[in-house]
Formats: structure tokens, sequence, C-alpha cells
């Protein structure tokens, strides 16, 4: 019986080392907390998107990665600018993002100059406009 | 020698509750560990995930959406 009673013992304490194989630092253990602040809808949400992150190809996940980290390093305006935004993009049909997104490309490829001569041309244009 | 396989028995006996209540304590701690450790994700992470993907997918073109509405017709 002693013999038993050890054996579970010790698979016991070896269950117990690894459900916790280190005593977690001061960034894990203030993690816990802000975990534990969150609803519970609100974690599941944050775990399926871990889900669909982890899915994604390392090369996505970077690029979603230093996006996160660029927008952290913007201050509160630019923050503010890129939510509203967000809003109106949520509000754009499915083509017209397709649209946009098309002329981003082109915008992207387009240099310094070439983009100001557009914009030189959309502000004549608005100044030129009744009322103005 | 009565005496001494009494404090044997009751030796033994003592091992049992140890035992037991060591099972006890463990169960009780892995359930606890198990309710309170989260997924293990960073402070960074959950800041992360806390906006949807596709906010982070779309970064680069929300930041010149502005511009892009007003010049999308002259490109």
């Amino acid at each position: 019986m002693s013999k038993a009673a050890l054996a579970v013992l010790f698979f016991s304490s070896l269950l117990f080392a690894q459900s916790e194989p280190s005593l977690p630092d001061e960034k894990s253990v203030q993690a816990r907390k802000v975990w534990q602040r969150i609803s519970q809808e609100n974690q599941e949400r944050i775990l399926s998107r871990w889900g669909d992150y982890k899915s994604l190809p390392p090369q996505e996940r970077n690029r979603l990665r230093s996006n996160f980290e660029r927008y952290e390093q913007m201050d509160s305006k630019k923050q503010e600018v890129l939510r509203r935004n967000w809003q109106v993009w949520n509000g754009i049909s499915a083509e017209r993002k397709l649209r946009l997104k098309k002329s981003f490309e082109k915008w992207l490829r387009l240099d310094e100059k070439e983009r100001d001569e557009i914009l030189g041309k959309i502000k004549a244009q608005l100044n030129d406009a009744p009322g103005n | 020698m009565k005496n001494s396989e009494n404090q044997k028995v009751n030796l033994l006996r003592y091992w049992k509750w140890g035992v037991l209540l060591g099972l006890f304590l463990g169960a009780y701690w892995i359930t606890w560990s198990f309710q309170t450790a989260g997924p293990g994700l960073t402070e960074e992470d959950i800041r992360f995930l806390s906006e949807d993907l596709s906010f982070w997918k779309e970064q680069r073109i929300l930041e010149e959406l502005d511009v892009l509405i007003m010049v999308e017709d002259d490109l």
C-alpha cells in the first residue's frame, strides 16, 4: 500500500511540475491580471482571433504585428484618425473597397512629385469650383 | 515489540492520510491554476487581439484613406 501511495505521490508531483513549470515572472502575472479583467465574451473573441492569427502565414503575421507596433507608436491624434477611417472603411461596399485597394497600390507606386501634382490638381479644381 | 508494531501501524495510517491530503491539495491547486492561468498571452498580445485582425490588415490603407478617397478618380 505504501508503495502504491508513493507511486501516486510521485506521479501527482510530476503532474504539478508540468502544469506550472516555473514561477511566473512579473510580466506574465500582470498579463494574467489584465486577462482576468476582460469579460468572458471578449476573452472568447480574443481567443478566436488568436486562432485566426495563428493560422496565418508567418509573413502575414509579421506584417500585422509590425502594423500594430506602428499603431502603438502613433500619437493619440493619429490613432483617432485611424479609428475614424476604420469606421468609414466599414461603411464602404466590398466593390468600392476593392477599387480603393487598387488605387492605393497605384498611389504607392507614384513618387513624391507625381503625388504632389495630383494633389495640386485637386486643390486647383476645388478652388475653381463654384461657390469658392 | 507490540508497542513498536503499533507505532508502525499508526505511521502507516498517517502516511495514507498524508497522501490523501496531498492529493486533495494537489487537485485543488491544479484546478485553481487552470482557472487563473489564462491562455498564456502577453499584455501586448491582448492589446493586439483586442482589435479586429482586419484593422491591422488594412492599417496602411486606413492611414491614407482620406487622401485616397480624394485622389481615386485622378489615378
